[in-house]
C-alpha cells in the first residue's frame, strides 16, 4: 500500500496547495452609481479578463440594449441605458460565460428615479409644499445641499460597494468545505462501487 | 478547459452527452472489484487538481491531471472524469451542467489516448522510455484536451484555429507542468507498485 500512502500524501499536499491557488472560472460583477453602471471581469486566478465582449440585456424581455468590449483592466462601464433590471453577459474566450442581475431597484436608485413613479407620496410632499410655498431662495439652496450630500455620500459610500464586491468574490471562491465535501462524495461512490462489484462476486 | 453553461449549441451538447455515455459505460464494465479505489483516488486527485492554478503565462489555467489519470486507469478514466467534473459543475460552478458530456469527453479521450501511448511505447522495459513515455502523456492529456474544446467551440462562431492557438498557448506552461509530474508520478510507481502500469498490457 505505499503507493496508495504515496498518493493520500499529494492529495493532502493538493489540498493545502489549493487554498492558496484558484479555480479557473470567470466572474463578473457590476454595480451602478451615478446613473452608469460599472462592471469589473477577471478569471478567478485574478487574471483580468481583456477584450471580452461584455453584452447588456433588459432583464425583462431579454431585448439587447448595449454591447461592449472590456478594456485592459477588464473593466468596462456604460450609461444606464433604460430604467429597468439589467443582465450583463460576459463572453470570454475558450468558451467561458458568466452573466450578473442588476434589479431594477438598483438602476433606478443610480438614475435618481423613484422607484414606483405611481406611488403618491412623492405628489404629497409636492402639495405640501405648494401649500406653504417656502421661499425661492431656500429652495435653490435645499437643491443645492441635495446634489451635495448625495456626492458626499457616494464619496463615503465607494470605498464600501468596493468592499462588498470584494466580500461577494471571495464567496464565489471554492471553499474548503466544498474541497472537503466533494472528496467525502468520492469516498461515497468508491463504498457504493465496491458493494456492487462485491455481490457480483460472491 | 471547463466549458460554461450556455455556451454551446444543443447538437454539440448532446453528442457530447452520447459520446462521454458510450465511454463511461465502458469504462464501468472494465472497472472491476480491485480497480475501483483506485479510481476513486484518481477521481479525487482529478477534483482538486482543477483548483491549482499555474500563474505563468497569458490567461488563467489549472492543472487538470487527464494524461496521468488515463495512463493509470485507462478506460475507467471516463467514470473518474464524470465524477469530478460533476463534483466541480456542483460544488465549484465550474463548467456547467448541461455541458457535462462535452467537458467529460474532452478530458476524458486524450487520457485514453494516453493509456494507449504509453502501453505502446513500454512494451519493453527501459527507465529513459519510461520517463520520456510518461512526460509525453501529461502533454498530449492537456493537447488533446485543448484541440477538443476549440472543435467544440467551432460551431459557436469562433475559428477553429484561432481558438486551438489561444487554448493551446494558454496551456502551454500547464502542458509542461503536467509532463513533469506524470513523467515523476510514473517513475516513483514504477519503483513502489510497478504492477500499476504494467497491469492491462494487452491492447
Amino acid at each position: 500500500m505505499d503507493a496508495m500512502k504515496s498518493i493520500l500524501i499529494g492529495l493532502v499536499l493538493l489540498i493545502l496547495l489549493s487554498s492558496n491557488g484558484l479555480a479557473h472560472k470567470v466572474n463578473l460583477f457590476a454595480y451602478a452609481e451615478n446613473g452608469m453602471v460599472y462592471t469589473e471581469s477577471y478569471f478567478s486566478g485574478g487574471k483580468k479578463v481583456i477584450g471580452s465582449t461584455i453584452e447588456v440585456f433588459d432583464a425583462k424581455n431579454n431585448k439587447l440594449l448595449l454591447t461592449g468590449k472590456t478594456d485592459k483592466n477588464g473593466e468596462f462601464s456604460f450609461k444606464i441605458p433604460e430604467a429597468t433590471g439589467l443582465r450583463i453577459v460576459l463572453t470570454a474566450s475558450m468558451g467561458h460565460k458568466n452573466e450578473y442581475l442588476l434589479s431594477e431597484d438598483e438602476v433606478r436608485d443610480a438614475i435618481g428615479i423613484a422607484k414606483l413613479p405611481e406611488k403618491s407620496p412623492p405628489e404629497k410632499m409636492e402639495t405640501e409644499k405648494r401649500q406653504a410655498p417656502p421661499e425661492k431662495a431656500t429652495q435653490i439652496y435645499d437643491d443645492r445641499l441635495e446634489s451635495l450630500m448625495e456626492q458626499v455620500v457616494e464619496k463615503k459610500t465607494a470605498p464600501i460597494m468596493k468592499k462588498l464586491l470584494k466580500i461577494e468574490e471571495q464567496m464565489q471562491k471554492p471553499s474548503l468545505q466544498d474541497i472537503i465535501g466533494g472528496l467525502g462524495y468520492i469516498i461515497g461512490l468508491m463504498g457504493i462501487g465496491i458493494y456492487f462489484k462485491y455481490k457480483k462476486k460472491s | 478547459m471547463h466549458i460554461s453553461e450556455g455556451v454551446l449549441s444543443a447538437p454539440v451538447l448532446v453528442t457530447g452527452v452520447i459520446l462521454t455515455a458510450a465511454g463511461v459505460s465502458l469504462g464501468l464494465k472494465k472497472m472491476d472489484y480491485e480497480k475501483i479505489p483506485e479510481v476513486a483516488v484518481l477521481t479525487s486527485a482529478f477534483f482538486v487538481a482543477s483548483l491549482i492554478h499555474v500563474p505563468i503565462g497569458p490567461s488563467s489555467a489549472h492543472l487538470v491531471l487527464n494524461g496521468l489519470i488515463g495512463l493509470l486507469l485507462g478506460w475507467p478514466a471516463f467514470s473518474a472524469i464524470l465524477v469530478g467534473l460533476s463534483l466541480q459543475a456542483l460544488l465549484f460552478q465550474f463548467g456547467g451542467i448541461t455541458s457535462l458530456g462535452v467537458n467529460t469527453f474532452n478530458m476524458a479521450f486524450p487520457a485514453i489516448v494516453s493509456f494507449y501511448l504509453f502501453r505502446i511505447f513500454n512494451r519493453r522495459y527501459n527507465r529513459y522510455l519510461l520517463v520520456s513515455s510518461g512526460f509525453l502523456c501529461g502533454v498530449v492529456g492537456i493537447l488533446g484536451s485543448a484541440l477538443l474544446v476549440a472543435l467544440s467551440l467551432v460551431t459557436t462562431g469562433e475559428a477553429f484555429l484561432t481558438a486551438a492557438k489561444l487554448i493551446v498557448i494558454v496551456h502551454l506552461p500547464v502542458m509542461i507542468i503536467e509532463g513533469v509530474i506524470t513523467a515523476t508520478a510514473v517513475v516513483s510507481l514504477n519503483k513502489v507498485r510497478p504492477e500499476l502500469l504494467t497491469r492491462k498490457v494487452k491492447i
